[in-house]
């Protein structure tokens, strides 16, 4: 017991861990995708490790988003006050900087201590906390994003985007080899970021290895176009890959190569066919629930409120956003999205 | 790059830097002292400095360890009660008895509340010395050599430190992931 508590310490005092765990371009990935292979007991510890470091960032986010904009905005006046005025009436602005930030704190209390589930109208925060999303196991783990789309990935890979994916783009970073199915969305292209190649697709099926010195692309359905990290578009265009090709990185020569490919990579069921999870009838919590494991993000409701709601629904092929819609107009709810995840508010089901 | 166009007296690259940093230096401050407005002036008065010094600027690649550092002067400057170079080697030197019942008592109070304790609090309730390492090896990503450098202790000294943090933050935690 104790003993597997010290090497889950051990990790989190090692720099290398914490790196791979942080920074996605991490120059230990191969080390510790290799360290997590080597034994299961590894990659449980790992797996313990990481989520307790994620979750205390977690709460970091949480602190920071209580720094608010405005307070930013304020200090930066007094800054340029401070830069724009010649020394000696220094102790004056000083004096009246103190008056000004303690009206400030006044602010900043109350959002701390300010029940977050209190406020129903939590907008839509400009940035949102990143998920890292891994799979330890030996078997391919589907995955659902936040944006309809599916991501098969394999043993030891990595992905990690925005909370809710909001924002103009999708962004993904990826290590290792994942399996894509991208929901069609044109105004939002998909992006997929690994160590030397950016992969741009609107919508279609198609498999991304990223694993070190290996960079490929290999199309299943539509067209993705690659192209390199810092690459300038207007000299020279991105690579179109098709159905049927695969695009690889060299390393050496920085080149991007296509050629034929037999398609031997693909799952042998789409993951489209795979798991639709469906429910009939069935209490809102336990949808509520599972909507929460399924795409990675937090839900928030009260269940006593909602204990008389039951639903018949089927999760899995649209954005998180149209399924709560669904979900929402069914019950007569609201929700909002925040950097914390998703509140459902509403006034229960008689 | 910002950094070197503020040594040239570029006010939006300042700026910028400002803007990038300046919420982590709150948090980072608020893990030194409570004292909101003490921190937010520290903020304030080094960004002005800087702008006034840039010309002496040393050239960095990371202007977060510089800010990080700077800060930190700062606000143990202005508390001189409280030396915060040396209070970590002060608790060592004391054979970290008294973290040793700090732990005990956040414990204690954790199980009266019977695992309502969130790890929020938990993190709240360590030791300031605990908290601030956290912060910058989680989530900052600065390595443990480095942070031994911006607290002035030595390696091996960051590393007890974390354990004891550890130890305390992953009873929080597996207490709440055993709830749902």
């Amino acid at each position: 017991m104790h003993e597997h508590q010290d090497k889950i310490d051990a990790l989190l005092l090692d720099n290398r861990f914490i790196d791979w765990v942080l920074n996605p371009q991490s120059p230990y990935a191969g080390y510790w995708m290799e360290w997590i292979a080597a034994h299961p007991e590894h990659a449980a510890i790992a797996e313990e490790a990481k989520a307790l470091l994620l979750e205390m960032r977690r709460e970091e986010d949480v602190a920071q988003a209580t720094v608010s904009d405005e307070q930013v905005a304020q200090m930066l006046e007094h800054i340029r006050t401070g830069i724009a005025r010649p020394r000696p009436l220094r102790r004056f602005w000083a004096a009246a900087a103190a008056v000004l930030a303690l009206a400030t704190i006044t602010t900043i209390f109350f959002q701390l201590t300010g029940d977050r589930r209190m406020q129903p109208d939590v907008k839509k925060a400009k940035q949102t906390a990143e998920v890292v999303r891994y799979n330890g196991n030996q078997e391919n783990e589907l995955l659902f994003l936040p944006d309809g789309s599916k991501v098969s990935l394999s043993k030891g890979a990595r992905i990690s985007y925005n909370l809710l994916m909001d924002g103009n783009k999708r962004e993904i970073t990826l290590s290792g080899d994942a399996f894509f199915d991208v929901a069609k969305d044109p105004q939002k292209p998909f992006y997929i970021y690994t160590e030397n190649v950016v992969v741009k697709v609107l919508g279609t099926s198609f498999r991304v290895t990223a694993t070190e010195g290996n960079e490929t692309v290999a199309v299943k359905t539509g067209k993705v176009s690659v192209y390199l990290k810092g690459q300038d578009l207007e000299q020279s265009g991105a690579k179109i890959v098709l159905p049927q090709q695969i695009c690889r990185h060299v390393q050496g020569t920085r080149e991007l190569i296509t050629e034929v490919y037999n398609g031997k990579h693909f799952p042998d069921k789409d993951p489209e066919a795979l798991q639709n999870i469906s429910f009939e009838d069935a209490p809102l919590a336990t949808v509520l629930k599972t909507l929460e494991k399924m795409y990675a993000v937090p839900v928030r409701f009260n269940p006593e409120t909602f204990n008389n709601c039951y639903i018949t629904i089927s999760l899995g092929n649209e954005s998180l956003e149209e399924i709560l819609k669904v979900i929402t107009r069914t019950v007569d709810a609201s929700y909002s999205m925040s950097t914390y995840g998703i509140i459902v508010e509403g006034k229960g089901c008689k | 790059m910002d950094w070197a166009r503020l040594k040239e007296g570029d006010q939006a690259a300042f700026e910028r830097i400002y803007s990038t940093h300046v919420k982590l230096l709150v948090l980072y401050g608020l893990k030194i002292t409570d004292d909101h407005a003490l921190v937010q002036d520290s903020i304030q008065d080094l960004f002005i400095e800087i702008w006034r010094n840039r010309r002496n600027l040393s050239h960095t690649t990371h202007p977060k360890y510089y800010l990080f550092r700077a800060l930190r002067n700062k606000l143990s400057r202005s508390h001189p009660k409280q030396s915060y170079v040396s209070e970590g080697e002060l608790l060592l030197a004391s054979g970290d008895l008294q973290v040793d019942y700090v732990e005990l008592d956040i414990m204690a109070r954790e199980a009266e509340a019977q695992h309502r304790q969130t790890l929020r609090q938990m993190l709240n309730g360590l030791p300031r010395r605990q908290q601030e390492a956290i912060y910058l090896r989680f989530y900052n990503n600065i390595a443990y050599e480095k942070i031994a450098e911006m607290m002035g202790m030595n390696y091996q000294s960051v590393l007890n430190l974390m354990q004891r943090a550890l130890k305390t933050l992953r009873k929080a935690y597996s207490n709440r992931t055993s709830r749902s």
